[in-house]
């Protein structure tokens, strides 16, 4: 048996099927635990006939996935999430087939899709995530939150690499903003119990300041962030998230220098990462230095780097074709060049056809230009492509109101 | 002691051009189509790394 597709659940009955569907052509089995659903979730699963394990959940991510990992029978684990899409399930067996021996785990890109709550935007995040590795008795999740099986991997002695061939896509926030809220306290009271447990546990320090953060509570973010930064105990590559993390945050209390200061720090670390510029790409566009935001977004990856290993920084990021497409033509927008930016909107759709950003981008060179037609063309693709992003509807609206074409 | 400390506030909230130069190097300004500028805001962090 090649592959075992695992995974936990509960109350799950939204988006299991969608997941399953997605790696059923590859999986030789699929070994679902459920922690306590009242909802169909074990129902759907038994339809697809997965074999279901009962687990009482005890405030333990970890626990719940070794225990299907456990009793797993194929050669190698993929685990997934039920909010989890995979692209390209046949992608998945070369990838298992041709790996050498000193290859415990495979990096995926996981593509987390969030709609911003400012204007509806839907965007899209790819970062890489270790969910394909070895079926060892040495390799298991560890955490009782953000749990990973990264360490036990580098602890084998095997290396992890990075599989650009395939993605996970991520349904990040389809649960409401209250729900969302009490799933992040419930994460931090986990958390606190790791730090009381061992407080040079340095993983659970960063997800705890990026929590504190989410939750408003920014100084104590800030001084969880800096304090593990500036530890000489970190490892370097969550040194290097961290300082990217208080970097956003500075950034956002409109501590623009200070946040630079971050990022230089986090660069110093480790200059091949795409976080530290995709971070300052961000915070140079929100001071309106367009050209150097430019240079920043174009130092950005364009996918996972295969050669990613244990050092890679913690929630490094590449653009998509379509984001790279957009944010490069945005800083061009803003700068009054309006053929390069054309140029690159145009880019973002070839490389992904129907990207909104681009087609708003379009739009809006076109509105430039006096070309309201074509802005309107541009529009509606965008509005099509993008229907929770409310900026083209407005902009339509505005449009038809002054009675455009 | 007062102004020191505005100061202070001040240069951690402006963006040092030397700064810039030592993490980019020297970033040319380019050519402009000369038509008036757009531009389009962008999501917050809290938006993109909390969702």
């Amino acid at each position: 048996m090649l592959l075992s597709v695992c995974l936990i659940t509960r109350n799950e009955e939204r988006f299991l099927a969608g997941c399953l569907d997605s790696v059923r052509a590859a999986a030789d089995e699929i070994v679902l635990v459920d922690t306590g659903s009242l909802d169909r979730t074990v129902e759907i699963a038994q339809d697809y006939g997965c074999r279901v394990l009962h687990q009482a959940w005890d405030a333990d991510f970890s626990a719940a996935r070794n225990t299907g990992i456990a009793v797993a029978r194929g050669r190698w684990i993929l685990c997934i999430d039920a909010d989890e899409r995979l692209s390209d399930a046949a992608a998945l067996l070369p990838a298992i087939l041709e790996a050498t021996p000193e290859v415990g785990g495979f990096l995926i890109e996981r593509h987390d899709v969030v709609t911003h709550p400012e204007d509806g935007q839907t965007d899209v995040y790819p970062i890489g995530i270790l969910r394909l590795f070895r079926n060892h008795p040495t390799l298991r999740y560890e955490g009782i939150v953000h749990e990973r099986p990264n360490e036990t991997v580098v602890r084998a002695g095997l290396q992890i690499r990075g599989l650009a061939t395939l993605t996970l896509t991520h349904l990040v926030n389809h649960l409401p903003e209250e729900r969302l809220q009490a799933k992040q306290r419930a994460y931090l009271r986990l958390l606190d119990v790791e730090i009381e447990r061992d407080g040079q546990n340095f993983w659970a320090r960063y997800y705890r300041g990026k929590t504190l953060w989410f939750l408003r509570r920014c100084e104590e973010a800030k001084a969880e962030l800096r304090g593990m930064a500036e530890d000489p105990g970190c490892p370097i590559s969550l040194k290097a998230s961290a300082w990217c993390m208080l970097a956003a945050l500075l950034s956002e209390e409109g501590l623009r220098g200070a946040a630079v200061s971050c990022v230089k720090e986090s660069l110093a670390l480790i200059p091949d990462q795409s976080l530290a510029y995709y971070v300052f790409a961000e915070i140079l566009y929100a001071d309106a230095r367009f050209g150097h935001a430019f240079e920043a977004y174009r130092r950005v990856r364009r996918s996972l780097d295969p050669e990613s290993g244990p050092s890679q920084v913690l929630g490094d990021l590449c653009m998509t074709p379509g984001k790279r497409g957009y944010k490069l033509g945005c800083c061009h927008l803003a700068l009054g060049r309006l053929g390069e930016a054309e140029d690159r909107f145009r880019e973002g759709l070839e490389g992904e056809p129907g990207h909104a950003g681009c087609h708003y981008g379009l739009a809006r060179a076109a509105l430039v230009r006096g070309d309201r037609g074509r802005a309107r063309e541009h529009l509606e693709a965008a509005v099509q492509q993008g229907p929770s992003w409310r900026t083209p509807r407005e902009l339509m609206a505005e449009i038809r109101a002054q009675g455009g074409a | 002691m007062k102004r020191k400390n505005d100061l202070k506030k001040e240069s951690l909230k402006t963006i040092d051009p030397a700064v810039l130069e030592e993490i980019l190097g020297s970033v040319q300004a380019g050519s402009s189509d000369g038509k008036s500028a757009a531009v389009i805001p962008q999501a917050s962090f809290h938006s993109h790394f909390h969702s």
